[in-house]
C-alpha cells in the first residue's frame, strides 16, 4: 500500500490497491479471489447493460438477473446447508434426507453481495452512473479495509472517490492512524478482555447464577459493540490513511431511548441499506400502518438472517422487528404528546437497553437450548443458583467505556493530536506500548468476520 | 543534523512513554517481581519484596529463599515441623498468607493438639518432583522437617520430564537422574544479541516484553503449525511414576503425597500413581472427592478467582480450606496420634 505514495499515475495506484486488497483476501484463502472476480465482472456487465438499455423492461430484466445472481452466490455459500438442514429436520418422519455439502463460507460475502446489489439497483434507479471501468468496481468490492466486515459502502459514496486523484497526505495519515488505534484499543483492550468473561458463561450458562448471567449478557453487549465498532474504526482509519472517506457505522448506539433510535445508531450502513433497498421497495410507510408494521418485521427478519444461517439470528431479527413494531405503534397511538421529562427518558433508555440485551442472547448463543437456559436464568425461572462470578474486567472496562462515551458525546469528533508535536508523538507511543502490554495473549477473531 | 535531531526527539519521547508505562506497570497487577539466581535453588523470586499475584488480589512477602512467607528460623526443641513441598498450588500467591492450606493446617493442628507445630511453605511455581528429589539434601539440612507432605497434581508427569524447567528428570541408560537447567530468559536463548538489554530487566516494561514476545512468537508458530499437526503419541508414564515415588520415599522417609486432582474423572496417571504409592507404602491423599463434593453441594468452584475464570487455574480460598481440613484430619489420624 505504501507504493501508492511513490506511484504517480492514478490508474497504477488503483491497480496497486486492487492487488494489495486481493493479496489481503488471498492470505485467508486464495481460491475465493475467483468469487470476488466473478461478482465484480457479473455486476459490472449487468450495470453497464442496465445503463445502456433504453427500455424500462429491459433494464428491469438485467437488474433482476444481477440480483438473482448475487443472491444465488450468497444463498449457496451461506444458506445452502442451513436450508437443507431445516428441511431435513422438518421431514424427520420421512426417510428422505437431502444431502448437505461441505461449503466454506467466504469471509465478508454478506457485505460484498449487498454492495454489488446496491450498485446495480442504484444504476437502475438512476441514482448512480455505472463504474467507469471494471477496475473501479473491483476496488469497490475488494478494497481491503472494508472487505471482510464492512461498513457496507454505497457505490454512490465510494466510486466518485476513485475518480479523484488518490493522494496519501500526512494529515490524513495522522488522523487515520489515530482512528485505527482507537479501534484497536476497543477491540484488543475492551472486547478481547470481555471475551474472557462472556465466553465461559455463554458456554455453560446453567453453571452460573442469575446475577452473573445478567452481567455476562451486558458484557456481551459491550463486547460486540467494541469488537464491531473497533473493526469499523480500523477500516475507516486505514482508508483515511490512503485518502478515502468511509461513512460512520456507529453513533453511540447504547444511548438510544428506543429501538428505532438504536437502529439509527447501530450498524448504520446495514440499517440504511435495508431501508433503501428493502423497506422502501416493500412499500415503507406509504401503504398504511398495518403494512408498515409488516414491512418492519420482514426487513428485520431478513436482516437477522443476513447475519448468519441460523434460526437464532432469525429470532434475533424477529425480536428487533417486534420491538420496532411496538415502538411504532406506541409512537403512533399511545405516546403522550410532548412527554419528554428526564425520568421518562431514563425509563425509555432502560427499557431499550434491557430489550437489546435480551435480544443479544439469541445472537450470541450457539443454539436455542442455550438461549432459553440464559433467558430462564435471567428472569429467575427455575432458580437463580449457580456460580457467582463478578469478573473484575467488567468493573474496570464498563465504567471506562461509559466515561469515554460521555466525553465522546460532549466532544463530538474525537480530538486528534499532531505527531509533529512532542505531546502528539508521546500519545502515539503511549497507546502503542499500552496495546502491547495490556493486550491479552489469546485474542479472539472479530465477531463480524463470520457474517 | 536536522534528521538526527528529529530521530533523537522520537527516541526521547518513546523513552518517556515507556517510563510512564513503567510507573503504571510497577504499581498495577502486572507487576513482575523478577528473580535472582541461587547457586543451589536455581532462579528464585527476588527476596525481600511484596509480590502481587496475577490471580486473586493478594500480596505476599518473599523471603530470602524466594519462598512466600517469613524467614525460616532454626527449629526449636519442642517444635514439630512439617515441610510442604509443591508447585504454585502450594505456593498459593493467589490467596493471603492466613488463607493458604499450609497456614490453615498449622493453625488447625496447633489448636487440636496443643503442640508447637510449624508448617513451612516451600511451594514453588513450576516445581515438580524433580525439584524435591534434586534438592532433598538442601531441604533436610536447611529445614530439618519431621514430616514432609508433597503436593502434586495431574500435570506432574509432563513437568517432571520438561527439559525447559530448572530441574527435570531424564533417562541415562536404564536409570533416571535429575538434571539442572538454570536458565535465563528464553528470548536470550533465541536471540543472543538481545542480551545487550540485560541491565534493563529490572524494569517491568522490559520483563513483561521479554516474557510476552516469545509467547507471542510461540503462539504464532503453533497457530500456523496446528493445521497439519498430528496428535503426539501417548507416553507410558508407568516407569517414571514408579521411579519418582520410590526415590521420594527414599529421600523423605516420613512423607505423604497430597494429590490435587481438579479434573472430574480419574486419569491413567492417577491410577498409576495409586498403584505405585501402594507399592512403596506411601499415603496418597486424593482431593478429588472432597473438592468435587463441595462444588456439587454449594455451586461454588474451588478454583478460580473473580479476575480469572471460575473452575480454572489455582485453587481459591474455598479450595485451600477444604485441603487444609483433609490434611488436618490426616495428620490427626495418622501422623500425630
Amino acid at each position: 500500500m505504501l507504493l501508492t505514495i511513490i506511484i504517480r499515475q492514478n490508474k497504477a495506484k488503483k491497480v496497486t490497491l486492487l492487488a494489495g486488497s486481493c493479496y489481503f483476501y488471498a492470505y485467508w484463502d486464495y481460491r475465493f479471489l475467483l468469487l470476488l472476480a466473478g461478482l465484480s465482472i457479473a455486476n459490472y456487465y449487468a450495470g453497464s447493460k442496465i445503463a445502456s438499455t433504453q427500455a424500462r423492461a429491459g433494464k428491469k430484466r438485467w437488474l433482476a438477473a444481477s440480483i438473482v445472481f448475487d443472491l444465488m452466490v450468497l444463498g449457496f455459500f451461506k444458506y445452502f446447508n442451513f436450508f437443507v438442514g431445516s428441511i431435513n429436520s422438518l421431514m424427520l418422519s420421512s426417510k428422505i434426507r437431502l444431502p448437505s455439502m461441505e461449503i466454506i463460507l467466504p469471509i465478508g460475502i454478506s457485505f460484498m453481495t449487498f454492495e454489488v446489489i446496491s450498485y446495480t439497483i442504484d444504476i437502475y434507479r438512476g441514482k448512480n452512473k455505472p463504474a467507469a471501468n471494471l477496475l473501479d468496481l473491483s476496488l469497490l468490492v475488494t478494497f481491503f479495509p472494508h472487505l471482510i466486515s464492512g461498513p457496507i459502502l454505497k457505490p454512490g459514496h465510494f466510486l466518485p472517490q476513485l475518480d479523484r486523484e488518490i493522494t496519501v497526505r500526512w494529515k490524513n495519515v495522522e488522523k487515520g492512524t489515530q482512528i485505527f488505534l482507537l479501534g484497536m484499543v476497543k477491540k484488543v483492550l475492551v472486547a478481547d478482555r470481555l471475551a474472557f468473561f462472556v465466553d465461559p458463561v455463554f458456554k455453560a450458562p446453567q453453571d452460573y447464577s442469575s446475577g452473573t448471567v445478567w452481567l455476562a449478557v451486558i458484557a456481551y453487549a459491550v463486547q460486540i459493540y467494541c469488537d464491531f465498532s473497533g473493526y469499523t474504526d480500523m477500516a475507516i482509519g486505514s482508508a483515511k490513511c490512503l485518502g478515502f472517506e468511509f461513512p460512520p457505522n456507529f453513533n453511540m448506539p447504547y444511548i438510544s431511548k428506543s429501538i428505532s433510535e438504536f437502529w439509527r445508531r447501530w450498524h448504520i450502513s446495514l440499517s440504511t441499506w435495508l431501508k433503501d433497498y428493502l423497506y422502501i421497495p416493500l412499500g415503507g410507510n406509504r401503504k398504511g400502518k398495518l403494512r408498515q408494521y409488516m414491512n418492519l418485521m420482514i426487513v428485520m427478519l431478513l436482516g437477522g438472517l443476513w447475519h448468519g444461517a441460523s434460526w437464532n439470528f432469525v429470532i434475533w431479527g424477529g425480536l428487533h422487528g417486534l420491538g420496532l413494531m411496538i415502538h411504532k405503534l406506541y409512537s403512533d397511538y399511545l405516546r403522550p404528546r410532548a412527554f419528554s421529562s428526564r425520568p421518562y427518558a431514563c425509563v425509555s433508555w432502560l427499557l431499550t437497553m434491557a430489550f437489546v440485551c435480551v435480544a443479544w442472547v439469541f445472537f450470541r448463543s450457539t443454539d436455542f437450548a442455550v438461549s432459553f437456559i440464559i433467558i430462564k436464568k435471567m428472569f429467575l425461572i427455575g432458580g437463580s443458583k449457580g456460580i457467582t462470578w463478578y469478573a473484575t474486567s467488567l468493573f474496570v472496562i464498563i465504567p471506562v467505556l461509559i466515561i469515554s462515551h460521555y466525553f465522546g458525546l460532549k466532544l463530538g469528533d474525537p480530538p486528534y493530536v499532531r505527531y509533529e508535536n512532542t505531546w502528539g508523538c508521546f500519545v502515539l507511543f503511549f497507546v502503542l506500548f499500552g496495546l502491547f502490554y495490556l493486550a491479552p495473549l489469546n485474542s479472539s477473531p472479530f465477531i463480524y468476520f463470520q457474517f | 543534523m536536522r534528521i538526527l535531531k528529529y530521530i533523537l526527539r522520537i527516541v526521547a519521547v518513546a523513552a518517556l512513554a515507556l517510563l510512564v508505562w513503567e510507573v503504571i506497570l510497577e504499581n498495577s497487577v502486572l507487576r513482575e517481581p523478577g528473580g535472582v539466581n541461587s547457586p543451589i535453588l536455581g532462579r528464585i523470586m527476588k527476596p525481600g519484596i511484596y509480590l502481587q499475584g496475577t490471580e486473586g488480589y493478594c500480596k505476599t512477602w518473599i523471603n530470602s529463599l524466594g519462598m512466600r512467607g517469613a524467614e525460616i528460623l532454626p527449629k526449636t526443641a519442642a517444635e514439630y515441623r512439617i515441610l510442604m513441598l509443591g508447585d504454585s498450588h502450594t505456593e498459593a500467591l493467589q490467596v493471603s498468607d492466613d488463607k493458604t492450606f499450609v497456614h490453615l493446617l498449622q493453625t488447625k493442628l496447633a489448636q487440636n493438639t496443643g503442640r508447637e507445630i510449624r508448617t513451612i511453605n516451600a511451594g514453588r511455581n513450576g516445581a515438580s518432583p524433580a525439584y524435591y528429589i534434586h534438592l532433598s539434601n538442601f531441604y533436610h539440612s536447611f529445614m530439618d522437617p519431621d514430616y514432609v507432605m508433597i503436593e502434586i497434581n495431574e500435570d506432574f508427569t509432563t513437568h517432571i520430564l520438561d527439559e525447559t524447567r530448572e530441574f527435570y528428570v531424564k533417562k541415562e541408560g536404564a536409570e533416571y537422574v535429575t538434571v539442572t537447567n538454570f536458565r535465563d530468559y528464553y528470548i536470550w536463548q533465541m536471540f543472543p544479541p538481545l542480551k545487550i538489554i540485560k541491565p534493563f530487566v529490572a524494569f517491568s516494561t522490559f520483563k513483561i516484553a521479554l516474557d510476552k514476545i516469545p509467547m507471542m512468537l510461540e503462539q504464532h508458530r503453533n497457530h500456523r503449525a496446528s493445521a497439519g499437526q498430528e496428535c503426539t503419541p501417548a507416553v507410558d508414564y508407568a516407569d517414571i511414576i514408579d521411579w519418582t515415588l520410590k526415590t521420594l520415599k527414599n529421600d523423605y522417609p516420613g512423607m505423604a503425597i497430597l494429590y490435587l486432582a481438579l479434573n472430574k474423572s480419574e486419569s491413567n496417571v492417577e491410577a498409576l500413581l495409586k498403584s505405585s504409592a501402594n507399592k512403596y507404602g506411601i499415603d496418597l491423599l486424593n482431593m478429588r472427592d472432597a473438592l468435587s463434593y463441595y462444588y456439587q453441594s454449594h455451586c461454588q468452584p474451588v478454583d478460580g478467582f473473580y479476575n480469572t475464570m471460575p473452575g480454572t487455574g489455582h485453587i481459591n480460598e474455598i479450595g485451600h480450606t477444604i485441603v487444609a481440613d483433609c490434611l488436618a484430619d490426616y495428620f490427626m489420624r495418622k501422623v500425630l496420634r
